[in-house]
This record gives structure tokens, C-alpha cells and sequence, in this order.
């Protein structure tokens, strides 16, 4: 009985929780993302160069290839 | 009404001092053996009580992991909320493009001057090192290994494992 309580409290308090951290983490990195390509496209760099550049910008990849990894396990 | 907690361990303790005290009163071959067959049941259910209070722990377990995740999101996000602002990342955009335009102004090949832009990034953009950090540790930690010390002609290399 314990211990289906606290998975229900695992399930429907944690998670959430924690998920509505780690969104809040994608909000920032999206958010430092955005304005980053606005800074480099205000300097007339090329499309492509802008792009390359943003995405090695993003602080989020290392956390997504850490995620993709464990699925690819 | 019997404590669940104290009653169990305490019927146990009973069973197993009156094996004992069957076992020393015992007086043919036949008897004890019944009595080891006894043991055994006894065994099956110590093990097995003991089995349950491993699975107490898990719910216990699963508050400390839960807290332990929020403590470290919590304090990431302001963190990243910190090395991020919008006037840290447009003066990093403005030094990253005027550090490509540089080099590309002063006839440097496209491809060179990215590679060396990117290179520059890495060296201004704490936040993505930090992430970096803490994408190994959590997965498996890939550099944090042992150093292994490499000796070829030239010299001592020190490198680490993961590299």
C-alpha cells in the first residue's frame, strides 16, 4: 500500500514537477538560441553560416545527445 | 490488534527459539530431520520478511531520487537563466559575428574561419561546457575514467580515457 502511494505521488507530484523544470531549462536555452540568431543576423552573416553557428551555440545538444544515447541503449 | 512491525519479527524470534529448543530435546534421527525440514520453512520465511523490508525501502529511495533531480533543476535553470541573459547572448552574437567577419575580411577560407569561430564559441559559451559536464556524468561519465598515461617515442602523454 506504501508503496502504490508513493508511486502515485512518484507519478503525479514528482514527475510533473520535474518535467515542468526541465521545460523551463528548454525555455531558457531556446530563449538564448533565439536571440543569438537575431545578433549574428543583424551582422548580415550568410544563412548557412548563421545556422551552423546557432547550433553549436545551443547549450541544449549535450543534454539532448545524452537522452538519445540512452535510447539508442 | 497486533503491530504489523513488531509482531512478524517477534512470531519469527518465537518459531525459531522453539526449533532450538525442539532441536536440543530431539532424541531420534527421525525427529531431526523433521525438525532440519522445519529449519528450512523458517529459512523461506525470514528471507522472505527480509525481502519486504528491502521493498519499504523503494518508496524511500524514489522520494530522495525525486528530490535530488529537483534540487539540481532548480538551481540549473537559474544558472542558465543567469549565463544567458539577453544582453550576456547578444554581446556574445555581436563578438562571434565580428570575430567571423574579421576573418573572413581578411581573406581567410570560409570553412577555416567557421572551424575557428566555432572554436572561439566554445571558449566564450560556459554554459554550453557546463552542460557538456553534466551530460557525461549523468551519462556515464565517458571522461571522467582513469587517466591513461601513454608512452611513445617522443615522451610521456598523458590522456584520458574517453578521447
Amino acid at each position: 500500500m506504501r508503496f502504490l502511494c508513493s508511486a502515485l505521488h512518484l507519478l503525479f507530484l514528482r514527475v510533473p514537477g520535474i518535467l515542468f523544470r526541465a521545460a523551463g531549462i528548454a525555455r531558457v536555452t531556446g530563449r538564448a538560441k533565439r536571440r543569438f540568431r537575431r545578433a549574428l543576423a543583424d551582422y548580415d552573416l550568410p544563412d548557412d553560416v548563421v545556422e551552423v553557428l546557432v547550433e553549436h551555440f545551443d547549450p541544449s545538444t549535450p543534454l539532448r545527445e545524452m537522452l538519445f544515447r540512452f535510447s539508442r541503449r | 490488534m497486533v503491530d504489523e512491525k513488531v509482531g512478524t519479527p517477534k512470531k519469527l524470534e518465537e518459531l525459531l527459539n522453539e526449533l532450538v529448543e525442539d532441536m536440543k530435546n530431539a532424541k531420534t534421527p527421525e525427529e531431526v530431520e523433521v525438525l532440519g525440514e522445519k529449519a528450512k520453512i523458517l529459512r523461506g520465511l525470514i528471507e522472505a520478511y527480509e525481502g519486504d523490508k528491502d521493498l519499504d525501502k523503494i518508496p524511500l529511495l524514489m522520494e530522495k531520487v525525486g528530490d535530488m533531480v529537483e534540487d539540481i533543476l532548480e538551481p540549473l535553470k537559474e544558472l542558465l537563466n543567469e549565463l544567458y541573459s539577453p544582453e550576456r547572448v547578444q554581446a556574445m552574437g555581436r563578438s562571434v559575428a565580428e570575430f567571423y567577419k574579421n576573418l573572413t575580411e581578411a581573406g581567410m577560407d570560409k570553412d577555416a574561419a567557421l572551424e575557428l569561430t566555432k572554436e572561439y564559441m566554445d571558449a566564450i559559451n560556459p554554459g554550453k561546457k557546463l552542460m557538456e559536464m553534466l551530460g557525461e556524468m549523468v551519462g556515464g561519465g565517458r571522461h571522467l575514467g582513469p587517466i591513461n598515461i601513454v608512452q611513445d617515442e617522443s615522451g610521456d602523454k598523458r590522456k584520458g580515457e574517453g578521447e
